[in-house]
């Protein structure tokens, strides 16, 4: 296979996106984690602070949260045209599946918010 | 349409040449033509020597699987209009290797498809005078989407995880795995399990999702490889348990 096998069709396309997007998530939440190792010494943990709240991380973060949401949009649509969930005898159609995925990822991400950020 | 399409066909004649090339032929357009009907009236009418499968010409038998447009599908179910190109390009199907033409060599798929052993095992038989093994339809409905599965290996031709990884199992091989481990009347799973947490099974599909949207069956393959992972999962850490924590 060539290296560029993923240009040949929109799907494949789709699924290298999904995959590249898992990075920046990945670096993210790496950054986050860090941020409780540090919290032994409090010097060094100010200064991830200093850090985190820059301007050119606060960018970076917006840029990991369009890839969160790529990531999610292509991981629910291809969800929904994979899987066929019956229900009642009925069949889910994929618009249904796809929206119910976002709408349980948007629910599961505002209670982590308010966990993470504001502690209920 | 045009009263006249160009079917682009792949040639592939190693006693000939060593490369494949691109052969054009002006076929009779009909609006009820199926990509099928067209390669048929080449060979009938214009090249003889033209090589592809086919049998049922209906959707059941599998055999007329091949790549058309770059996407792998079953000959006689797509229609010629549907692609609505005045040039219609037609090859084997991919990352298979090429005997002639459109004729791929099927060996690598028979040999996974035994591997997963497909087939209902029993750990003991029930005398025939106690009848049949029944199954309620709810038992049924877990395995039918996966039963329909006709072998026409179009899912392998989708995968490029199959295409960069030639020993991974395959969507079609693990997708009638499913169907035996979900089957009531199997006791097989653990021993097909095993065969399939290794490198070359489950792990292997990383869920690119294109063999459940080129199966001409609906059969679902990635459905069924997703729903294999957690048992496979759980099966693969007992592996590591002492004995006696193993069920």
């Amino acid at each position: 296979m060539p290296s560029t096998w993923w240009l040949r069709n929109p799907r494949y396309f789709l699924y290298m996106l999904r995959e590249v997007t898992s990075i920046f998530v990945y670096l993210y939440a790496l950054a986050f984690v860090v941020q409780f190792l540090l919290l032994a010494d409090r010097g060094l943990f100010d200064a991830f602070r200093v850090l985190f709240t820059s301007s050119v991380f606060r960018a970076f973060t917006g840029v990991v949260l369009v890839m969160a949401v790529v990531h999610a949009i292509t991981w629910w649509s291809l969800n929904a045209g994979v899987f066929r969930i019956r229900l009642r005898g009925r069949t889910l159609p994929p618009a249904a599946l796809f929206a119910g995925g976002m709408l349980a990822w948007i629910v599961v991400s505002g209670l982590v918010y308010l966990l993470v950020f504001r502690g209920f | 349409m045009a009263d006249e399409i160009i079917l682009r066909v792949t040639r592939y004649r190693p006693e000939q040449s060593p490369l494949p090339f691109h052969e054009d032929f002006a076929v009779p357009f009909r609006n009820d033509m199926m990509v099928l009907d067209a390669l048929a009236y080449v060979k009938d009418h214009m090249d003889g020597s033209l090589a592809f499968r086919w049998s049922c010409r209906m959707g059941i038998c599998g055999s007329c699987g091949a790549s058309v447009e770059g996407t792998p599908r079953l000959t006689c179910s797509t229609f010629l209009h549907e692609i609505r190109k005045p040039i219609v390009r037609v090859g084997p199907l991919g990352h298979f290797p090429v005997i002639k033409d459109l004729v791929v060599d099927m060996d690598d798929f028979m040999r996974k498809l035994q591997q997963v052993m497909p087939w209902i095992i029993r750990e003991s038989e029930k005398p025939l005078e106690r009848g049949e093994y029944s199954q309620l339809p709810e038992q049924v409905e877990l395995y039918r989407q996966q039963s329909l599965c006709i072998n026409c290996m179009i899912c392998y031709a989708g995968c490029p995880v199959y295409g960069l990884e030639p020993e991974f199992i395959g969507p079609a091989a693990l997708a009638l795995a499913y169907r035996y481990n979900v089957d009531t009347r199997d006791h097989g799973s653990k021993e097909r399990l095993a065969r399939l947490i290794g490198r070359t099974g489950l792990w292997e599909c990383t869920y690119v999702g294109e063999c459940s949207v080129v199966c001409p069956k609906n059969v679902d393959p990635a459905g069924a490889i997703q729903r294999l992972k957690a048992p496979g999962a759980i099966q693969a850490i007992q592996i590591l348990l002492p004995p006696i924590l193993r069920r």
